[in-house]
């Protein structure tokens, strides 16, 4: 008995292919969008899983406040669930390249195979080779950063000023031999340092041979068994945890012991030896790029929702036409005796079998495009070798079903009032839905001044609730999409407009020789001025510092300008949206906005502040500004003077130049470099240029919201039309016999989709600002503020293209409209 | 041969696949100005064909149509929807009113588009549906629909009005009335008037009948004194 209804279904299919597309389409693009966004999730994961894998990423890192000794490796090497082990040092260097003065973490390489279990933390070569003796180094390749330093360069380390102080060099110069990448630094940030600005700016590599040191500074420990769950699982955490907690009772025992050894060497000792024995979860890297992958987690929550509304409308339109235009052949199937459930299932089949090719279809391109262009967007941020696809069956049926879910209740909601009335109703036409005023007529002063064509397209739009629903829920949704992609770049180039045009006014920064007396940096400052390239300087005292508020703890930079007078005209510091220049010369301290909404604290609080002297205070706040990279504190001397009874010593000048031309910078930073009292200086245009170039790579995230949008647009407006043509298509007809010409014909029917798409497209930049706005704080790194501003050209853009492929559809409908048959359209009743 | 209308070895064929169906082959006459002409025949026979080749619904294979000296029979796409838009009204078996639109409303939907349009009010006054001027079409009778669907066609003042089986879905008292408000216009306003039916009693209320069978014209009987459609009993 099913089997003449399933060819009958089938031929459907066939007939009807129009429909069957709309549903295919639909279900195609909303499971690829589901499936693809979060596939992504676990992609990611895998990737920077599988990188650490092969490059033997550290399972646990330990760390000694004593440092350790060759017994001390001994015995972690017994503990059972080790394998390898690699006792290394690192340190932070200064050093100077082009006048700037960078924090370089250098860490030592073992000159060992890959195969040796021991060789933990294992680097990527990029180019050149690797170290081999003394002297050679490699550094880091980054394409986010270009640097100035090149294979065959030397550089030249400060080892005056190191990180843990005990820790020595052989040698002071090095000559860079080759590019890596290491799974130990995936990101851009590389965390903080005790020494220099503050932060590790980059690391090299050295032989483990050139350290001169009494003992090992860390320990890097591979767990065994660890590698085969992925790391960011829980599985992973229940291999590595027992040998962390056998570790840590080791380290009190061998704490013991080596504090009594020490003791009995120098007497009594600066501090207790204590071990630190740290897993993953205290790695900045992988924490980093882990909470990036969740993030991503709370943009697959948000899309789908969507997706499968404007699904859900578009298969109610599609299946409620088609049943309407089946009555006949409903009530021929209930006088033949069929049950309302079997003739339903010819329906269902339909819409479920649609879904099913839809969803297979979405799914596999879905789950291989998305994750491939989310991780190559993430890319820009983490250096990861290459996306690791995975197939996620479970992901794939899941949404599918859920899918073929909202589709089959979609018809039942279409087809169950046909099902409940009888064969006779049903064989005689449906009497067409009456026509109704809309509420629009009861405000005769707007009516009157309608034209009649547009009274009639004004109640076509009020007439077909579902369909009104649908095209514009679909509508909003494409240019909501645009808006997001195009603010996404707005915001994000503005970044660095605002950071280095608007709010940081300085063209250079310059530290002062360190120890200097006050003085002689004044007398600097004089020297400086009298450059003609220099027109204006301000010094001021830099500082890194610590932020506690409630649990949260976070690395500040403190600024405190030695005069207030001009100070604005170096930094103009602004609550966002606002054009006042926030007044320094109030009590208490300033917060960068990031910084603030981090620590969750607002104008009036109070939050304790540690000077990086060890001093802790407890300071009020008393403004926030707009500031885009870094966590900043400002304030004015009185007020340190008072919070930390301490002067303030100066640290940097600030300068504007009056060229900013390179070859100005590059003669001016020779000559200041040649003054003993500044130590480094560094240029922001430089900075500036960077930051735009990382914006170029955003386009393509771009390009792919404009598609996915006009994928939206073509299916919501292409069922819509085609719904639309087959329902009216004896009152288009009638309107050609009265003589309407082609193009009348057309507007006739077109004037409410342009309409329709136009109120769609409104509500959509609506939508477009919350999700622009959602995107950009899940995007947000840690001590980057994105902006939220959308150029008034992105909006014009998101309106502007999604009535383009409104414009396109509606010359496919001009097409379809012209071959409508006048005669055969009015013979038969519906 | 000379006329208002004037159809002059006129074929028609359609393409069906691969084989080719020859609806008219060959048909003449004339029509005058404000004549009531009816076209009869059972149904194949080729009466909607000359009605659509008239009315500038499709254009013939071969032969010549004139319509008031003009030949129609070469008329492009657009010219024929020119012609529909001025010269004919149309008057359809399911009136094929838009649900959408009040009764004045699809009176206007004509007049939009006219020269030299009829007053929408008399219109309506005319076919009696003052009372009803603000009601949908789903509101109305069968009867009430197609005087609308009639007065539509007359609004635009045209120079011929075609009716195919326009009481084909009424019942018999209000088929009747939509014939005398057709034959009424026909006399009153000198407008002419071609029905199709296939209610043979109906042809004498033509001044003119045309006759058809398989896509051929049969005969034509010209009707001296025509029967006011009141007097007709079927």
């Amino acid at each position: 008995m099913v089997s003449p209804f399933f060819k009958h279904a089938l031929r459907e299919m066939k007939a009807t292919f129009g429909k069957f597309f709309s549903i295919f389409s639909i279900v195609a693009i909303g499971v690829a969008f589901f499936s693809g966004v979060k596939a992504a999730v676990p992609v990611m994961e895998h990737s920077a899983d599988v990188y650490y894998d092969d490059y033997h990423l550290m399972d646990l890192r330990l760390l000694s406040t004593l440092g350790f000794d060759q017994d001390d490796i001994q015995a972690i090497r017994e503990v059972t669930g080790v394998e390898g082990v690699f006792a290394t040092h690192s340190m932070d260097v200064l050093t100077t390249v082009d006048n700037e003065q960078l924090v370089l973490k250098v860490h030592g390489l073992p000159i060992a195979s890959n195969d040796d279990k021991d060789y933990v933390n294992q680097v990527r070569l990029i180019d050149g080779r690797l170290p081999e003796q003394s002297g050679e180094c490699v550094i880091e390749e980054n394409k986010l950063r270009a640097s100035k330093l090149r294979i065959g360069d030397t550089i030249t380390l400060d080892t005056g000023s190191t990180s843990p102080e005990h820790t020595s060099l052989k040698t002071k110069e090095y000559t860079i031999v080759g590019t890596i990448q290491t799974p130990y630094y995936l990101s851009y940030e590389k965390g903080s340092s005790a020494i220099g600005s503050g932060k590790v700016d980059h690391y090299m590599m050295i032989p483990q041979s050139d350290f001169i040191a009494p003992s090992y500074s860390e320990v890097f420990v591979t767990v065994a068994g660890a590698k085969v769950p992925n790391s960011y699982d829980d599985a992973y955490f229940g291999i590595v945890d027992p040998v962390k907690e056998d570790l840590e009772t080791l380290g009190e025992v061998r704490s013991q012991i080596r504090q009594e050894k020490l003791e009995n060497l120098v007497g009594t000792l600066p501090q207790e030896s204590k071990w630190y024995v740290l897993n993953r979860k205290s790695h900045y890297s992988y924490m980093d790029y882990g909470s990036a992958a969740q993030r991503m987690e709370a943009i697959s929550r948000v899309f789908p929702v969507f997706f499968f509304l404007v699904a859900a409308l578009v298969c109610l339109t599609t299946m409620t036409r088609m049943v309407d235009e089946q009555r006949l052949f409903i009530g021929t199937m209930k006088a033949l005796g069929y049950s309302g459930f079997k003739i339903a299932m010819k329906f269902i089949m339909y819409a479920a079998i649609a879904s099913i090719a839809g969803g297979i279809v979405g799914s596999l391109l879905g789950m291989w495009i998305f994750p491939v262009i989310i991780f190559h967007a993430w890319a820009i941020l983490y250096q990861i070798p290459s996306v690791q696809l995975q197939f996620q069956p479970m992901l794939a049926f899941s949404t599918i079903a859920i899918a073929v879910c909202i589709t089959t209740l979609s018809t039942i909601g279409a087809c169950y009032k046909e099902l409940l009335s009888t064969p006779s109703m049903l064989m005689r036409p449906k009497a067409p839905k009456a026509g109704k005023k809309i509420l629009m007529e009861r405000i005769p002063y707007v009516w009157s001044h309608f034209s009649f064509l547009q009274k009639v397209t004004a109640r076509n739009i009020f007439r077909y609730k579902k369909r009104f629903l649908m095209t514009v829920i679909g509508i909003s949704g494409c240019s909501a999409l645009l808006l997001a992609g195009f603010g996404i770049r707005d915001s994000i180039s503005q970044v660095a407009t605002k950071q280095y045009g608007e709010i940081l006014k300085y063209d250079m920064s310059m530290q002062y020789t360190p120890n200097l007396i006050e003085q002689d940096k004044e007398s600097a400052l004089q020297r400086l001025l009298a450059y003609s390239e220099i027109s204006q300087a301000i010094s001021v005292m830099q500082q890194n510092g610590t932020i506690y508020a409630k649990d949260e703890e976070v690395a500040v930079s403190i600024t405190i300008p030695s005069s207030l007078s001009s100070f604005s005209e170096f930094v103009s510091l602004k609550k966002r949206g606002s054009n006042e220049i926030l007044d320094l010369n109030q009590q208490g301290i300033f917060l960068s906005e990031k910084l603030a909404r981090d620590m969750n604290v607002s104008v009036g609080d109070s939050v304790v502040l540690d000077n990086g002297n060890g001093k802790k205070q407890e300071a009020l706040i008393s403004g926030i500004f707009e500031f885009y990279i870094g966590h900043m504190v400002y304030m004015n001397s009185e007020t340190y003077t008072s919070l930390f009874q301490e002067d303030i010593a100066i640290t940097n000048v600030y300068a504007k130049l009056s060229s900013i031309q390179e070859n100005t910078q590059q003669v001016l930073g020779g000559k200041i470099m040649a003054d003993d009292a500044i130590s480094s200086l560094s240029f922001y245009t430089d900075v500036a240029k960077g930051f735009q170039d990382t914006i170029a790579s955003l386009d393509m995230i771009v390009v792919v919201l404009i598609i996915s949008a006009g994928l939206l647009a073509f299916v919501v407006l292409y069922n819509l039309t085609n719904v639309n043509i087959s329902e009216r298509i004896r009152e288009i007809a009638t309107i050609k016999v009265l003589g309407f010409y082609d193009p009348e014909v057309s507007a006739y029917v077109s004037r409410e989709n342009i309409i329709l798409t136009f109120i769609g497209a409104l509500i959509g930049l609506g939508l477009g600002i919350a999700l622009h706005r959602f995107i950009m704080t899940i995007a947000e790194l840690d001590a980057v503020m994105f902006g939220r501003n959308i150029e008034p050209l992105s909006y014009l853009l998101a309106i502007s293209i999604t009535m383009v492929f409104a414009i396109l559809v509606n010359i496919v409908v001009f097409r379809k409209l012209k071959k409508i048959p006048m005669v055969e359209s009015l013979k038969s009743v519906e | 041969m000379s006329g208002y209308i004037q159809f002059m070895d006129v074929k028609k064929c359609y393409e069906m696949g691969e084989v080719t169906i020859e609806a008219l082959s060959g048909v003449n006459f004339t029509i005058e100005k404000g004549e009531f002409v009816v076209i009869a025949g059972a149904s194949g026979a080729g009466k909607s064909t000359v009605l659509n080749l008239l009315g500038g619904m499709d254009s013939p294979t071969s032969g010549t149509i004139f319509v008031d000296g003009n030949k129609v029979s070469d008329y492009s796409k657009k010219e024929l929807t020119s012609y529909r838009r001025y010269d004919i009204g149309f008057v359809f078996q399911f009136y094929n009113l838009v649900a959408n639109l009040t009764v004045k409303e699809n009176v206007e939907l004509a007049t939009q588009i006219s020269k030299d349009p009829l007053s929408i009010e008399e219109i309506i006054e005319a076919v009696g549906l003052s009372h009803r001027v603000n009601n949908f079409p789903a509101q109305l009778s069968g009867g009430e629909q197609q005087r609308v669907a009639i007065a539509r066609a007359i609004a635009k003042n045209p120079k011929l009005l075609l009716c195919d089986e326009p009481t084909g879905a009424l019942d018999y008292e209000t088929g009747k009335a939509v014939l005398k408000l057709l034959q009424d216009t026909c006399r009153t306003r000198g407008i002419s008037v071609i029905v199709i039916t296939h209610n043979l009693a109906l042809t004498q209320m033509g001044d003119k009948v045309i006759y058809m069978r398989n896509g051929k014209l049969e005969r034509i009987v010209h009707n001296e004194h025509p029967i006011p459609v009141e007097r007709i009993e079927w």
